[in-house]
Formats: structure tokens, C-alpha cells, sequence
């Protein structure tokens, strides 16, 4: 969606000299890329948008900008024939191609049709039906089970489709109007055509009413009435004679039909109240001839398409009333309403009558030539009819409306000053407000006399009157008090035979009083000269100033409407305050009213509730049938940026930690007054506070990361008193070396790390630490078997006989022996040694030994040389296994002791010997074997085996490899 | 009078409308409406007069050459005529211009109008009826829709259809030259009349 290189033009046509009554209108052209844009349809969102179906595509209106609705997949959205909005308040569109789109979330999807002819028009059910008009096709629905066509419809060019209030549906056709009844399983329908009393067959637009009536508007025989009950078709009595043309479309006000043509405009048709008809046609300065739709939207407003145009009227609410042939309803001075429902008016031309009701009737009085140069400023009907009229410097005159007889009455006849401002009564008394003081006119109890013209006036002089000799207006309330706005001396009100004075209040700004009204409950209002209006309860007063939200202080008039709002009449149009929740709704310039230059008190409510409102301009007729309370602007957010660039965060509602200056653009949506219309907005998570603005956007630089939610409400009057908000609620992301879990993480693995290393390094430490404990504890133990005197007493004997028999072997074997404690001194410290080392110590002490058990102690070796220097093992492990072996076992030419060592394919040596237990066992240390086994452990990671059978021991002692 | 509906199938009604279309857009040729219809109201004599009003130059032209069909029991219609059958134009040069700068007859032969009667008649009952006839009204290749109203003098088995409207050159794209501007009017008037009689289908 995106706004097209789209030109709208906006100029005010105002018809205020025109020679006809037509409405004000705004109007807007439609352009685009220099082509017009034929606006076909018209709708107004349940949101308040104004959607204009058009040839070049869907737009939607928001009382300031024209946005063209495109898809980029979807480009060819053109030719748009209808347009109505779903239950879940999507937007769909029905085109000239028979296409039908949905569009949701700022992007359409099509809806597979079963038919290629124009749509009509939509509507869905409270079932969530859809049904759909074709122009060429027949009518057709859609619901769970897919499209079905309505068959057997007397023709398939289906005009308009729309739902009675019964639930009955209503179509109409080139050839009759069609009820179609689809509350049953079964579909009935029936057809109604010229030969069941329809005045014309084909039917164009169709409107039900509430109460169910239904009106149709024609082709050619213009709009009639249907009764569904009793089946009977009714032309309205003041519309017999349609002869404007073929009807296209028509939209439902208070008490009137709009109507549009082709060809001839809008006809006005009131078919209740005062029943006019009217029409906006070129003839009456109207220059749209060919209508294509139009609607009523939510604020009352009428809005009309007529080709690539887009007006807007106020509709019946205001009528600027133009001048006749022979008369200019300008300058007007005075009017007045009378019991018949005319209006008098007076201006610099004379006095007339006005009977808007039939043809706008004009009857003009005091034609004579003496009452040339008359300043009518007053004009008052009295309770017997007669018309009574106050005149600068030429007195008081009573006018017999239907004879025009005058009389008229001055100083000479009892009036203290001929300048007879305002007039009001009640009973037998009128007031005549002068400048002079107030004269009362008493009226004769006998009617003769009263014909005559016989009063009795009585003055009433500034001490005991109303204290001010100016005197500008006169208000009769409810309970019967007479109250006087006075120069100087405020307000006054004449009750049981006295006047009382206010003029005090307000630090005294309150002292000049012009214009005086009533609510309903009986509070008197009255409003100032530069000081606003005044609320009067009885005690207190109370002030509505520029700062309450009136609109401006040059007031010239004051009245009330039905519902007892007050009406103000200013030089900047029309502020209506309501008097219980001083809600105030302003109506100016949109409307087509400005700079009324209003004489004093030129206003009147008639009894039909029309106020007549006489300006320099012209006269208007205002009807304010509801203040607008219940209906506020409806607040959308528009579209949301970061950094200023449109569009969202991740997944529309979750920003990076970067993302975070964020826009929102927002509007309230009030097509009389779009400039006036101001917002209040604030951001959940940073402040709860609200702040006022007339920007609709604002920016947020530098959010910090967290949750949000964003409101905004909009009012028309800067009240926000039923406001409507709307909220975006959205989450700025933490970096994530802030999140929670990263931080969790993080810690958790840097934990871990550190609980591995440290119990490594215990490990280690405790390694080490048992590895030196058996090392001394092996030390010691092979020292103290190496020094075991028992080997010590072998080896010395072995030695004696050795010295005997050979001393050349006895020297090598002292040799031996030494050499084996050496190696043995030598070795003991290190962790580990050669294998080769471990042999040649192994030998040594074999060589020992065999001296000492002779042939009867044997050692094998089976080791592969080149094992000799590549593995190695804890010193002296070999050899205490070898000695273990020789210390268990007994030795001798019977039982021998062959022991072998020899490598495995494990990188292991096997240590075997037969087992010959001795019958008395040496005293073991127990400290041997264990010791290996643990020392092993410590510096291989393959276990030494012990395998002890019935004949053999074997122990498989793990190699390291050399490094 | 109520009709119960059934769910049609949606393919019986493409093919229902294409078959409707074909035959009204089928001029004057042999037509099979539905084996109801069997006799139709052909034009067996015509006059279309048109009248161009320019405050330089009055264009008149006629044509007995229309031919048209309707169906009194569809009440509906297709009227043809072909561009170059008009005649009696002031003069020579005046009829090219017509046929070659303004109707484009070679590109666009024919003239049609198809559709529907909207009103009520009644072809049994000898009467005078007014009645709208609503269609496609093509010139030039350029169809619009159109409301035309004509008066019917229904006889036994036959009826004469009179009918006077304008057309509108804009509608149909009809440029005219700025320099013959002052010699032809916007709207050109049409008087029509024609005999139809009942025949049976062939």
C-alpha cells in the first residue's frame, strides 16, 4: 500500500448567490497521473474509513489523503463495482471482471468466483453468507460448501442485493424485484414484477427501513414504497411523477431520500415533515449530473460520487436559503417564527414572509412608501397572532398578518423610546426591550378593544427598572420571570413585581448582557460582550470563555435546539454546547458558514425545531437533531517507522535492540472537520501519563529494551469526553549479551569450565601425590627386602662357598651383587626405566640367586630385542616379581622353579612361574604385590593382571612406551 | 407463486449463459432459442431514418435494410444493420466521410442492437404497447448499454415497432475533425420503424 503520484483537488463551491437551495458541498477530484478516476462505489467502514471503489483501483479516504490501495502481487485491482466489509472486518471488493478480493492486513488474496460478469453487490449475512449480485449472471451465494447460483430468477442482470430486517433477502432485477427467503433449509423466493402492481420492472436500489418498509428506486417511474405484508406497492403522494431521469443510486437521511440520477443530478425527496422535493441539477447551479453513488456516513455526512468527483454535504442539517427573484435574503436584521410555521424577516428591503414549505413562497409587507426606510430590528409574534414589530427611532409597530393592517405606536402612544430593540411576551403583557429602559405593554381584556389596538404600556425607568437605559434583549423562562440583557447593569430579572439586578459576578465582566436562552433545566444562559457566555443556576455563575472551547467571543445570538443544547451563533459559524457534560461541537467554515456578520439577535427556532438563522449573506436553516456525543473520531494508528522508514519490526510487533526510534502516525477520523480534530496519546512503559497534541505522528528516539504499548485517542472538540483509542502494543529486544538466558549461558558454561579445570588440577594433584606415596612406600619396601638380612645370609653363604670352591667365580659374584645394589640405589628414585635396564638388574639378581638354587632355578626370557629400548615400567617392578617368586616358592632338585617372562601381543609382559609352595612360608610384607599393582595403575592405563591357577602364577604387567 | 430452488451445477450454468449470449448475439440468422421457442417475429420490412443537426450541414440517411429477430417468449431481441446500406445523404462526398471517416464500415460492418424487453407485452393480444427494450447497442466495434424505449402495435402475427433516441458520438468513440466540428452534432437522432411477422423457425 502506498501512496500513487495522486492529485487531489479540494475547492469549496459554495452556492450562496445561486438562484436555487442546494446544500453546501465539499468537493474533491480524484486524479491520478493526470487521468480522471471514475469513482463507481462508495462505502464507509465499520473503522470510519471512507473506500471509494474506482476504474483505476480501491482508495481509501481519511479526510486528508486520497491512498491508492495496491498489492504488488495483485496489479491488477482496476474496475472496482463494489465494495462491503466482512464479519472479521476485512474489506472486500468486487470488480467488473467478476473478480471478488479480500483485503486483509495490507494485502489482498482473490476469491475464486464461479462467474465473469460484473459485481454488483456484497453483503454477508449474520450467518456469514455472502451473496453476491452479477450483472449477466444472476444472483449467487457463498457459503460453507462453496458458490451456488441462484437459479430460475427472472433475469440474470441482478442490480442490488440487500437484507430486510425480517432476515428475508431483496433483489432487484432488469425484470421485477425478487423476495428471496433463505431462512429455511428450502430457498423460496418470490417475484414481484408491473403485472404484481410494481411500478416500473427495473429495479435499481432497494432500502429497508427499521420498521421494516421497504423503498425501491426505479429506472424510470422514480422511488416507490413496498409493504411486505401486505404486498402492495405506493408512489408517494409528492412524488408521483418521477420525470428525472433513471435512478442509480439513493441514500436514507432523517426525513429525506437523496437521489441520484443519471443525467439530472441529486433529487431531494422529503417523504415526511414537510415533504419537499428538491433537486441539485445544473439548473440550480449543481454541475454534477451523472450520479454514481451515494451514502450517508457515520457523522450524518452525505458523501456523493459523481464520475471522478467526491463531494461531501452536511446533508439536511444546514440549508443555506437563497435569494428569490425580487428579494435578497441579505442583510438580514430581525426574524421571527410564527405559530403557521413562517418566517419573517426583515431586512433593508422590508418585511416578508417566508413559507419554505411550498416552493419557498415569499409574501412581502408594509409595501407602502412610507415605510421605505423602516429599520425592522425586532419582530415578535403575540399570543393572539398579531405581529409585532420594534424599529429604530420609529417606535412600535402591531401588524394584522392576514390583512396587513399596521398601527403603530411611539412616544405620543406611551412609549419612552422609539427605538424598540427586542420584543418577547407572554399572556397579556409583551416586553419591549428599548433604549430607553423596558416598556411593558399590557393588552385590554376585551378583544374588541385589542382590534383596536387599545394597550396600556407601562415604562419602567432605570432606578426601578432594570438599571441600564439600554436595553438589548428580553427573555421570557418557563416559570414566567422576564429577563433583561442590559449595557452596563448585566442581567435582570423581573419577578413578583421586582427587578434584580446581577451585574457583580465575574470580577464584573459580565456587565453587558446581548443575547438570553434556557436549557431544559431551567438554567438561564446568556452570553457577553467580550466575555463569552454565562450559566446561571440561580446562585451561581458560571463561565464558558475562549478557554472551555468556545470558538470565538463576538457572539450575536443565543438560542436552543430540541434535545436544550445551546445553540451560539458567532461570527466564526455555530458553537453548540451541550448544557449537562459541556461538551461543545463547532460547525464553520466546512460547513460552508463563516464570517455570518449576524445582526443582533437575528434568530429563531420554530416550532418544528428549524433554527432560522439571519445573516449578512443570506438565511439559514440549521437542524440539530442530536449533538454528537456518542460519536467521537474513530482513532486508527496508521502505519508505525523506525528511523523514520515505514514499516514494522520483526513479526510487526518485536524491534532489534537498534530498531529503537520508533514513529507512530495516527489520525482520528472526522470528515467534518479533519483540522480540528486533536489527540492525546502516550506510551505504557514509559509514561502513563497522556499528552495533547494536533501532530498525528509522534517519535520515540532511544527506547530502552522492554515491553510497550502505545495508545492514542482523538476528539473533534478537544474534550475526550467518549474517546476512542487505539493501541499498538510491541517489545524492544535486548541485545543479547543482556538476555537473561544468554547471561544464564554464559555463566553456566564459564562455571563448568572452571569446575573441569579445577578438578583436573585436583586430580592431577592427588595423581601425583599417591604416585610419590608408593614410590616411598615401594622404596622402602624393596630397600628393606634388598637388606633383608635373609638375602644378605643366602648371598654371604653362597659367597663362602663360592670362595671355597672357585674364587674367581666368587669375585664375580661379589661383582654381582654389588652391582645389583648399585642399580638398585640407582634406579629407585625415577618414576620409570628402560625395559633394558630392568632386564640387566633382573639378571644381576638371577645370577644371585642361581648361585644359590643351581640348575634348580631357571629364568626364560621371550622378549623381542626391539622392545628393549622402546617401553619401559617402574624400576624394579620386573625384578620383585621375579623375587616374589623365588621368596614364595620352594626351591629345589624336586620341585623346581622355572619362571618366564615374555611379551604379549598387548604390549605386556607375562611373568609365569610353576607354583611349589613352601611348607613354611617367609614372612610376607604383603607390600610386593600390592605395590606394583598401584604403581601401574598410576602410570599406565591398562591393570595388571594376577592370574594365580592350581599349578601357575601368572601376573601380565602393562609396558609404557617410551617417550 | 413459489419456486423451490435447486443447487445448480455450475458448469449447466456457464454453459446455459454461453449459449444464451451466442444465440441473441446471432443476428438474424437461424437461431435455436430453446425447443419452447419455436416461432419468432422476424422484420420483414424497415426504415431506420438518422438525423445529424449541425448548424452548418443536416446529415440524413435511411436504411430499409435492418434485420432482427424476436422471440415473444424469451422477450428477446437482435437487431442488425449494415453501415453501408444507408442512403440518400446530400451527397457523395458526404456518404464517404459517413462510411470511411465516422462509422469506419469496412472495419465495422454491421450495427447491432441485442437484448431484452423489460416491460410487459403481450404478443397474443393485439394492443399498443410502450415498452423499454434494454441492450447492447454496438457501433463501431464499441458496445454500450442502452434503455431504449419503442412502441408497439401488436397485430395478429405480426406487430409494427416504432422507436426515435439518440445516439451520443462520444459513446461509441466517433471523433469528428476539428474542422467539420460545425458540421455534425453531438447527438445524431434516430427514427425507426419496422413490420415484424410470426415465422416459424427454419
Amino acid at each position: 500500500m502506498k501512496n500513487v503520484g495522486l492529485i487531489f483537488l479540494f475547492f469549496i463551491s459554495f452556492a450562496i448567490n445561486s438562484v436555487a437551495s442546494i446544500p453546501f458541498f465539499k468537493v474533491f477530484q480524484v486524479d491520478r497521473e493526470n487521468n480522471n478516476v471514475h469513482i463507481n462505489i462508495l462505502f464507509q467502514d465499520q473503522g470510519g474509513y471512507i473506500w471509494t471503489g474506482t476504474d483505476h483501483g480501491l482508495y481509501r479516504y481519511d479526510g486528508f489523503l486520497f491512498t491508492h490501495i495496491d498489492d504488488a502481487v495483485n496489479d491488477s485491482i482496476d474496475n472496482i463495482t463494489a465494495i462491503t466489509e466482512d464479519a472479521n472486518n476485512s474489506i472486500l471488493i468486487g470488480m467488473r471482471n467478476g473478480g471478488i478480493m479480500r483485503f486483509v492486513k495490507n494485502k489482498f488474496t482473490s476469491i475464486t468466483t464461479p462467474f465473469t460478469s460484473p459485481v454488483r453487490k456484497m453483503i454477508q449475512g449474520k450467518d456469514g453468507v455472502l451473496w453476491v449480485a452479477t450483472y449477466g449472471e444472476g444472483l449467487f451465494y457463498f457459503n460453507e460448501f462453496g458458490w451456488h447460483r441462484v437459479a430460475g430468477l427472472p433475469d440474470p442482470f441482478i442490480y442490488t442485493i440487500v437484507a430486510h430486517p425480517t432476515g428475508v433477502l431483496l433483489a432487484g432485477t432488469d425484470l421485477g424485484f425478487v423476495v428471496i427467503d433463505q431462512r429455511t433449509q428450502q430457498l423460496h423466493y418470490k417475484v414481484y414484477d408491473t403485472r404484481s402492481g410494481l411500478p416500473d420492472n427495473l429495479v435499481r436500489e432497494i432500502y429497508c427501513e427499521k420498521n421494516g418498509d421497504i423503498w425501491l428506486g426505479m429506472q424510470e417511474k422514480g422511488i416507490c414504497k413496498f409493504n411486505l405484508e401486505t404486498q402492495q406497492f405506493s408512489l408517494p403522494d409528492n412524488l408521483m411523477n418521477w420525470n428525472y431521469g433513471s435512478i442509480t443510486c439513493m441514500a436514507r437521511l432523517d426525513n429525506e431520500f437523496w437521489i441520484g440520477t443519471s443525467g439530472n443530478g441529486i433529487v431531494d425527496f422529503e417523504f415526511q415533515g414537510d415533504k419537499r422535493v428538491r433537486t441539485f441539477s445544473k439548473k440550480e447551479g449543481f454541475n454534477y449530473s451523472n450520479i454514481n453513488d451515494i451514502i450517508r456516513g457515520k457523522e450524518g455526512n452525505i458523501w456523493v460520487a459523481s464520475e471522478n468527483n467526491l463531494l461531501m454535504s452536511t446533508g439536511e442539517k444546514f440549508e443555506i436559503i437563497p435569494s428569490d427573484k425580487n428579494i435578497l435574503f441579505d442583510s438580514i436584521q430581525a426574524i421571527a417564527t410564527d405559530r403557521n410555521g413562517y418566517i419573517w424577516i426583515s431586512n433593508n428591503q422590508g418585511l416578508f414572509k417566508y413559507d419554505y414549505t411550498v416552493n419557498g413562497q415569499i409574501k412581502k409587507y408594509l409595501t407602502e412608501a412610507k415605510y421605505k426606510n423602516l429599520h425592522i430590528v425586532s419582530i415578535y409574534e403575540d399570543e393572539s397572532g398579531y405581529i409585532w414589530l420594534g424599529t429604530f427611532d420609529n417606535g412600535l409597530f402591531r401588524l394584522e398578518p392576514y390583512s396587513g393592517n399596521v398601527k403603530r405606536y411611539s412616544i405620543d402612544e406611551g412609549l419612552r423610546n422609539a427605538n424598540v430593540i427586542a420584543i418577547n411576551g407572554s399572556d397579556d403583557k409583551i416586553w419591549l426591550a428599548t433604549l430607553g429602559g423596558v416598556t411593558l405593554c399590557v393588552k385590554p381584556k376585551d378583544l374588541l378593544e385589542e382590534a383596536k389596538g387599545n394597550y396600556k404600556f407601562i415604562n419602567y425607568a432605570d432606578e426601578q427598572g432594570p438599571g441600564s437605559i439600554f436595553v438589548y434583549c428580553v427573555y421570557i423562562d418557563k416559570k414566567g420571570r422576564v429577563w433583561f440583557g442590559t449595557d452596563g447593569k448585566g442581567i435582570t430579572v423581573y419577578e413578583n413585581g421586582k427587578f434584580i439586578s446581577y451585574h457583580d459576578f465575574d470580577k464584573g465582566r459580565g456587565k453587558v448582557v446581548y443575547s438570553i436562552t434556557e436549557d431544559h433545566e431551567g438554567n438561564i444562559w446568556f452570553s457577553t460582550l467580550n466575555h463569552g457566555v454565562y450559566r446561571f443556576d440561580g446562585k451561581n455563575f458560571r463561565n464558558f470563555g475562549l478557554s472551555t472551547g468556545l470558538k470565538e467571543l463576538n457572539i450575536s445570538g443565543l438560542t436552543t435546539d430540541r434535545t436544550g443544547n445551546i445553540i451560539i451563533i458567532h461570527q466564526r459559524g455555530i458553537d453548540i454546547l451541550h448544557p449537562q457534560t459541556f461538551e461543545w461541537e463547532y460547525v464553520g467554515k466546512e460547513v460552508g458558514i463563516e464570517a455570518l456578520d449576524c445582526d443582533l439577535n437575528a434568530v429563531s427556532r420554530d416550532f418544528k425545531n428549524n433554527i432560522w438563522i439571519g445573516s449578512q449573506h443570506g438565511l439559514i436553516r440549521f437542524v440539530n437533531n442530536s449533538i454528537s456525543t456518542d460519536h467521537q473520531p474513530e482513532t486508527h494508528i496508521q502505519k508505525t517507522y523506525t528511523f523514520m522508514k515505514p514499516g514494522a519490526g520483526l513479526n510487526d510487533s518485536i524491534f532489534k535492540y537498534n530498531q529503537n526510534q520508533i514513529s507512530f502516525e495516527y489520525i482520528g477520523l472526522w470528515y467534518s472537520n479533519p483540522e480540528a480534530v486533536s489527540y492525546r496519546y502516550r506510551l505504557i512503559g514509559l509514561s502513563n501519563k497522556w499528552i495533547n497534541t494536533r501532530d498525528r505522528i509522534v517519535t520515540y528516539p532511544n527506547l530502552p529494551p522492554g515491553n510497550y504499548r502505545f495508545e492514542v485517542m482523538s476528539s473533534f472538540n478537544n474534550q475526550f469526553l467518549h474517546p476512542k483509542i487505539d493501541h499498538f502494543s510491541f517489545r524492544i529486544r535486548k541485545p543479547i549479551y543482556k538476555e537473561t538466558w544468554f547471561i544464564l549461558a554464559l555463566t553456566l558454561f564459564v562455571s563448568l569450565g572452571l569446575f573441569w579445570f579445577l578438578r583436573d588440577r585436583e586430580l592431577r594433584f592427588r595423581r601425583i601425590e599417591s604416585l610419590k606415596k608408593e614410590k616411598i612406600e615401594y622404596q622402602f619396601a624393596t630397600l628393606k627386602s634388598q637388606v633383608n638380612p635373609h638375602f644378605l645370609f643366602n648371598s654371604f653363604n653362597t659367597l663362602i662357598s663360592i670362595i671355597e670352591e672357585d674364587s674367581t667365580k666368587a669375585v664375580k659374584y661379589v661383582e654381582n651383587l654389588s652391582d645389583y645394589f648399585r642399580n638398585m640405589v640407582q634406579h629407585r628414585d625415577k618414576d620409570t626405566i628402560l625395559l633394558s635396564e630392568e632386564l640387566e638388574m633382573v639378571k644381576t639378581y638371577f645370577f644371585l640367586q642361581q648361585k644359590r638354587f643351581g640348575n634348580n632355578l631357571s629364568l626364560e626370557f621371550n622378549i623381542p630385542a626391539s622392545w628393549k629400548s622402546k617401553y619401559q615400567l617402574p624400576p624394579l617392578s620386573l625384578q620383585l616379581l621375579i623375587e616374589n617368586a623365588v621368596k614364595h616358592n620352594a626351591v629345589s632338585h624336586e620341585t623346581k622353579l622355572n619362571i618366564t617372562v615374555s611379551a604379549t601381543d598387548r604390549e605386556s609382559l607375562m611373568i609365569v612361574n610353576n607354583l611349589n609352595p613352601k611348607l613354611y612360608p617367609d614372612k610376607s610384607t604383603g607390600i610386593g604385590l600390592e605395590n606394583i599393582v598401584s604403581r601401574f595403575r598410576i602410570l599406565s592405563a591398562n591393570e595388571v593382571k594376577i592370574i594365580r591357577t592350581d599349578t601357575e602364577f601368572k601376573v601380565e604387567i602393562p609396558l609404557i612406551q617410551s617417550s | 407463486m413459489k419456486h423451490s430452488i435447486s443447487i445448480p451445477n455450475l458448469n449447466v450454468v456457464k454453459k446455459h449463459f454461453s449459449i444464451y449470449f451466442t444465440t441473441v448475439l446471432i443476428v438474424g440468422c437461424c437461431c435455436t432459442f430453446s425447443a419452447v421457442a419455436q416461432e419468432m417475429y422476424f422484420i420483414k420490412e424497415s426504415k431506420v431514418l438518422f438525423e445529424s443537426d449541425a448548424p452548418l450541414e443536416i446529415i440524413k440517411a435511411t436504411s430499409t435494410d435492418m434485420r432482427g429477430v424476436i422471440d415473444p417468449t424469451l422477450h428477446t431481441f437482435g437487431f442488425s444493420i449494415a453501415s453501408l446500406s444507408f442512403k440518400g445523404f446530400n451527397s457523395e462526398l458526404q456518404r464517404r466521410h459517413f462510411n470511411e471517416n465516422y462509422l469506419e464500415s469496412e472495419k465495422y460492418p454491421e450495427i447491432t442492437f441485442t437484448g431484452k424487453i423489460i416491460d410487459e407485452i403481450d404478443f397474443d393480444k393485439s394492443g399498443n404497447y410502450n415498452v423499454r427494450a434494454k441492450g447492447m447497442l454496438t457501433i463501431r466495434g464499441i458496445p454500450r448499454e442502452r434503455i431504449i424505449r419503442c412502441n408497439v402495435e401488436v397485430k395478429a402475427n405480426s406487430f409494427e415497432l416504432k422507436s426515435d433516441f439518440d445516439i451520443l458520438l462520444d459513446d461509441h468513440d466517433i471523433r469528428i475533425p476539428r474542422i467539420v466540428y460545425q458540421k455534425i452534432a453531438p447527438t445524431i437522432q434516430v427514427v425507426l420503424t419496422a413490420t415484424l411477422k410470426l415465422q416459424k423457425n427454419h
